[in-house]
């Protein structure tokens, strides 16, 4: 899909203008990813995002990136790391919505990016908050399967899986510091349909 | 009308069962706690959240669906929402079979609030199911296997 930037444009902050004045629902959140290579864009010319309005031209370089380079691959890991400072920036906004969410999870779940999704090229993950204020990951595809990983606040990563065929779900657990196993890391990779 | 419904006390394996999804009206908030487009399959999955619950054991409230439309269970849900979640904006349902429940070794039980709510119904998971991993061996699988029925007319 290819993005231009014709609609209204009102001066609206960069998040605001790529969710929903360019990318209105369901692809929010390509619209999202594309924010996010703005604010890439702007943070390698050295130049703050904090109360920035977009402009037209920011909006279209990021859009070329996106449209051109791959944008979800390339920055994948780093689009997630932003994705979830958000969620830590916007917690009181959440707990207004009676979402809570615990900060430490969320430093869990950066460090799995670090330690496991960076260091073994795992794909992109969704991001999921669980009642209990657990920050997850979950890969699935369907006719496959799907992988849930949640990060609790003393480093601990529990996961699940589960394989439509042949039918089979497996479970464990495994401290973030010391990184995904190979078998953990298979599980993946083939429920993301790369292995 | 509610008084002359009188659904079986026993939840068949065929049944289906709709778990209403009330949620932020925000997209970036309702992405990571209840559904999401897949844009790369072409349609919506319901998130392994909306099966997690914080109780033991963990009870998710559902409503037995497979004797009215989708219309009447969307109205059901707007009910919910008016009287238990007044602030959130209802999306739809999580429709799923009674089986995977069991196949899970889930109950699946009727409570009806003495005949005020028929349709509604409790999916308990197993005593034996205590750590976070188990709970999600069972989430995962309810939300493999969910398909959301979005409401048109969210409100």
């Amino acid at each position: 899909m290819q993005y231009n930037t014709t609609t209204n444009y009102n001066a609206p902050s960069l998040q605001e203008y790529a969710t929903t004045k360019m990318a209105p629902e369901p692809f929010h959140r390509k619209g999202r990813i594309i924010a996010l290579a703005a604010t890439i864009v702007l943070t390698s010319h050295g130049i703050s995002t904090d109360n920035y309005k977009s402009s037209p031209s920011t909006l279209n370089e990021a859009i070329n990136i996106y449209n051109s380079e791959k944008i979800e691959e390339r920055y994948n890991e780093n689009l997630i790391t932003l994705e979830l400072k958000e969620i830590l920036q916007d917690r009181e906004i959440w707990e207004r919505e009676e979402i809570f969410i615990s900060e430490l999870s969320i430093f869990n779940a950066i460090n799995f990016v670090e330690n496991s999704i960076k260091r073994y090229g795992l794909p992109s993950p969704n991001i999921e908050v669980h009642p209990d204020g657990q920050t997850s990951f979950t890969w699935r595809k369907n006719k496959i399967g799907i992988v849930n990983i949640a990060f609790d606040d003393n480093g601990l990563a529990t996961w699940a899986a589960y394989f439509e065929s042949p039918k089979r779900s497996i479970k464990g657990n495994f401290m973030v510091k010391d990184s995904i196993s190979e078998e953990e890391r298979n599980i993946i990779k083939k429920i993301s349909g790369i292995c | 009308m509610l008084a002359n419904v009188n659904l079986p006390t026993v939840v068949s394996e065929g049944e289906d069962l709709g778990r209403i999804i009330c949620d932020s009206g925000d997209p970036k908030k309702y992405e990571k706690t209840a559904f999401k487009y897949n844009s790369a399959e072409g349609r919506y999955e319901v998130n392994t959240s909306k099966f997690i619950d914080t109780r033991y054991p963990s009870i998710l409230s559902v409503n037995r669906i497979s004797t009215i439309s989708h219309n009447k269970a969307h109205e059901l849900g707007k009910q919910h929402r008016k009287e238990r979640q007044p602030t959130s904006t209802y999306h739809g349902f999580a429709k799923i079979k009674a089986k995977i429940c069991f196949n899970n070794r889930c109950r699946v039980e009727k409570d009806d609030d003495g005949g005020r709510k028929p349709y509604h119904a409790n999916i308990i998971y197993p005593y034996d199911q205590i750590a976070k991993e188990d709970k999600q061996e069972i989430a995962i699988q309810l939300a493999y296997y969910a398909e959301f029925i979005r409401d048109d007319l969210q409100s």
